[in-house]
């Protein structure tokens, strides 16, 4: 039953976007923003050769694109007042967890695939074969990022400064069980220095505690 | 006149007269380390005063995710006036035990922060998650909502802070490790442990004063509230 319902709420929510589209857009447009931000502050001579450079240029991306497509999902569900017929659907609480995490993750994933074609072009570099493998890296990343940062934002979803917190509320969290692995293992793929697995050895777990803790405390999360 | 009142002067003063008398012990009673393994055997005596206060922050976050577990599952409002008291008294506490060890280390190696040590890290970035605790609970929401809320995100910090030093657990251990070196004498460890008891009664005394404030801003709360009504 638990599946049906996450499934349900995580197509309506797909569904929802490919009509309207107001998160995409947003989503595209910050991602190629930050680019141009990067872009614009380092010196072009320096080129983005420097493997770490490339993967913090691309984390700090993902993560605030993360941050924003996360806020969304609950934010939209609490002003339309509709979260209160997803609570009282029967499947438990965690479904609706699921379910959102699975519609924003789709959607984030997509921009942030977007978001590697861009940094391509934007600073002419070339990731060669090894682009599947930091595709991958960026799945387990977001995936990771998202699986609290969901917890986060359904917490904070009533709140006035919701946005404000839920950067604010995340950014520790994430940071170094979450993003600077990510950062590291994508650095490394990318020729610099550290191991992808050492990496993965840490965000992993990390998820897996994030998705238990969720599992644990989505039912007080969604009290009204 | 409240109880708290009555006695929260004289456990300051009390508490005043026990901290100068580590501090005496700190400077006059502990001999100096062998001056070849450390650059600063003054500063060296930080680590009286560091020690004792990342402990006691430690035990203050400790304190916020036990009370928020409770809280969430009696809603007795006590334990999440105990939660918010503790995590205003461990971000201070923390961030004092930060300051010393960067002027420890300053003296020592002559930078005052390096990325590279563990322990330094992972205290980091719990400090930075009871920060966006107190900030949390500073936006006005107010009630049941933003205990509720504050409640899950103590637990959830707290749960970050052991995943936060797995994942630093490749960098080198900078940091002194404990209870390996010839410092630890029997003076020694006996300052430190009136250090420890000194900083954990410093810990309750605001913890006291903080949940007194609380109290009094409660019962203002209320009194306004029936002014209203009336």
């Amino acid at each position: 039953m638990n599946s049906g319902k996450a499934w349900s709420i995580a197509k309506k929510d797909l569904r929802s976007e490919l009509r309207s589209r107001e998160g995409a857009t947003t989503l595209v447009f910050l991602s190629l923003l930050i680019l141009f931000v990067f872009r614009g502050i380092l010196d072009p001579r320096l080129g983005a050769r420097d493997p770490a450079l490339v993967a913090g240029i691309l984390w700090a991306t993902f993560f605030f694109v993360g941050t924003v497509g996360v806020a969304g999902t609950y934010g939209r569900e609490r002003d339309r007042g509709t979260l209160e017929g997803l609570v009282l659907a029967p499947g438990g609480a965690f479904a609706v967890y699921l379910g959102k995490l699975a519609a924003t993750a789709a959607l984030t994933v997509a921009v942030n695939s977007l978001s590697l074609l861009f940094l391509g072009v934007l600073f002419n570099y070339d990731f060669g074969g090894v682009i599947v493998l930091v595709w991958l890296v960026m799945l387990a990343g977001t995936l990771g990022f998202l699986s609290i940062g969901s917890v986060i934002a359904a917490l904070v979803r009533g709140a006035r400064s919701r946005d404000a917190l839920i950067t604010i509320l995340l950014i520790p969290i994430t940071l170094f069980s979450i993003v600077m692995p990510s950062v590291s293992a994508t650095a490394a793929l990318l020729g610099g220095s550290g191991t992808l697995t050492s990496n993965l050895y840490t965000m992993v777990p990390a998820t897996v505690v994030f998705v238990a803790l969720a599992y644990l405390l989505f039912p007080f999360v969604l009290e009204e | 006149m409240k109880e708290g009142d009555r006695w929260g002067p004289m456990l300051s003063v009390a508490w005043l007269g026990a901290g100068l008398v580590h501090v005496a012990l700190a400077f006059l009673w502990a001999p100096d380390p062998r001056s070849t393994s450390w650059a600063d055997p003054i500063a060296f005596r930080i680590f009286f005063f560091h020690v004792p206060l990342a402990w006691s922050g430690y035990l203050a976050f400790g304190i916020v995710f036990a009370a928020s577990i409770v809280f969430l599952r009696t809603r007795n409002a006590r334990w999440d006036h105990l939660a918010v008291a503790s995590a205003g008294v461990g971000v201070v506490l923390i961030s004092l035990a930060l300051v010393t060890g960067a002027l420890w280390q300053e003296a020592e190696t002559g930078e005052y922060w390096r990325w590279d040590d563990a322990r330094l890290f992972t205290t980091f970035v719990l400090w930075l998650v009871y920060l966006a605790y107190v900030a949390l609970r500073s936006t006005g929401e107010g009630g049941e909502g933003e205990a509720r809320m504050a409640a899950i995100y103590g637990i959830v910090a707290f749960a970050s802070v052991p995943i936060s030093f797995f994942s630093v657990r490749l960098l080198p251990a900078l940091h002194p490790p404990p209870g390996s070196r010839e410092y630890m004498t029997p003076v020694f460890v006996a300052v430190l442990l009136v250090g420890v008891v000194v900083f954990t009664l410093l810990y309750l005394l605001l913890l006291r004063h903080r949940l007194a404030l609380l109290k009094q801003a409660l019962t203002l709360e209320e009194a306004k509230q029936s002014l209203e009504g009336a």
